[in-house]
């Protein structure tokens, strides 16, 4: 099991970055052994697309779940499609180590949705 | 404001154009100036005075040259982007595409096929980059040109479809369309999209010299300055022309402005009731008016155009 969160630095202490396609860390975590490692978001400062970027990266490293504030659509569809489960609704002050043991205690809720919360409209154009 | 943004060699490579025709453009900036009432008259004045003349209607976003020329739109071509279009049983995950896509527009799932899910623009390096040809193309309408012949006037008018992006690639399809038969025209009018963005870029492409339209309000001293800008970047010779020169406003400033930048004020408009009898019929005022002022005033303006460029 692995578990992304978007995060505004390094390791478990970093605290979490409420962004997924533009969070500038993502922490990996193994949630039953706390082993983890930190990735960069290659994404962040994408001209365009950064949210299917960022779901790219995560995927690409096997993840099975993302918490995180919240997911723009095309991320949300991207990660939907690598079959990688969604917890949003973090918030930016809580550690990464406090969101990993509220994910194991049950805590924190799949997302229902989409939630571009900086009215970016939905162009994609499949 | 005259920041260098275009190096000699990328104002070179805008600016070459296979064939000899002269190209005068006529721009100005703000919407709603006259441009098109100005383009349609010089084009119909000088195709009245026995040359030639392509007319290019490059507003593809609001095309309406053929409304104020009364013309049909004929010989509708479309205007498509190639999107990629995956077939599977070619496709070995290797990922290449995602890493060839500058928009991030593409998805690969682990051991899925890619998925297109951002905004694509058609620049084809996916299928390019795929190296066992699982990318085919699938080609998608953005717009259309059209061509119409009428005496010594042929229009070339470009549409883009409603909700597209892709303004300036009908641009440059119309210019290439035009470019075809450019030798047989002595002159060609492009008439441009207002603003100063990629699609204005396009279209004064090539342009020998640009016409800028303006009125004297305060909107459009402001948005003249930032045409006469994007014309110097452009290393495009630009000239003013001011519309609707007697409303009550702005004069005072032209001629500053105009001095600052260098340029000179080719011709002075003024409001008039026969020259928006025309444009509401939709015919030209050096047709339906030929005496009237404001039709002296666009023959003045082709046949000095005429001794420049038709020598």
């Amino acid at each position: 099991m692995k578990i992304c969160i978007t995060a505004s630095g390094h390791g478990l202490d970093a605290r979490v970055d409420e962004r997924f396609g533009r969070a500038p860390f993502f922490v990996l975590v193994d949630p039953d052994t706390m082993q983890h490692e930190t990735i960069a978001n290659p994404a962040m400062d994408a001209g365009q697309g950064a949210g299917i970027a960022a779901a790219q990266s995560v995927a690409q490293k096997g993840v099975n779940a993302v918490l995180t504030g919240f997911v723009g659509p095309k991320a949300y569809a991207a990660l939907q499609a690598a079959g990688i489960a969604i917890y949003d609704g973090l918030s930016a002050g809580m550690e990464v180590k406090t969101a990993v043991k509220n994910y194991s205690d049950g805590l924190l809720r799949r997302s229902t949705g989409a939630q571009a919360r900086k009215g970016s409209p939905v162009r994609g154009r499949s | 404001m005259t920041a260098e943004v275009f190096t000699a060699r990328q104002l070179e490579a805008l600016h070459d154009h296979p064939y000899a025709t002269p190209v005068i453009a006529v721009t100005g900036g703000k919407g709603g100036v006259g441009k098109s009432t100005v383009a349609v008259n010089i084009a119909a004045a000088l195709a009245a005075r026995g040359h030639a003349v392509a007319l290019v209607d490059a507003d593809t976003e609001a095309p309406n040259n053929h409304i104020l020329l009364s013309l049909p739109l004929k010989d509708r071509i479309d205007v498509q982007v190639a999107m990629p279009l995956v077939e599977p049983s070619l496709c070995t995950h290797c990922g290449d595409c995602i890493a060839a896509c500058r928009r991030n527009a593409l998805f690969l799932p682990p051991d899925q096929t890619p998925i297109l899910m951002g905004e694509c623009n058609g620049c084809k390096a996916c299928i390019n980059a795929c190296p066992t040809g699982a990318l085919l193309t699938r080609w998608m309408s953005v717009g259309a040109t059209c061509r119409t012949e009428s005496g010594n006037l042929t229009l070339f008018s470009g549409a883009l479809l409603p909700g597209r992006e892709e303004s300036t690639i009908v641009v440059r399809a119309l210019k290439d369309r035009l470019a075809a038969e450019a030798d047989r025209f002595d002159i060609i009018v492009v008439d441009t999209a207002p603003g100063v963005h990629c699609t204005v870029i396009a279209a004064l492409a090539g342009a020998a010299c640009a016409y800028a339209v303006t009125e004297p309000t305060r909107v459009g001293m402001h948005d003249l300055g930032l045409i006469l800008d994007l014309c110097e970047m452009l290393a495009i010779p630009a000239r003013i022309i001011l519309n609707r020169s007697n409303l009550s406003g702005s004069q005072a400033t032209i001629a500053p402005e105009a001095a600052s930048k260098d340029v000179t004020v080719a011709a002075s408009i003024p409001h008039d009731s026969i020259l928006l009898q025309s444009y509401v019929k939709g015919l030209p005022v050096v047709n339906t008016n030929p005496d009237s002022p404001a039709a002296r005033i666009f023959t003045d303006l082709a046949a000095r155009i005429e001794r420049e460029w038709l020598k």
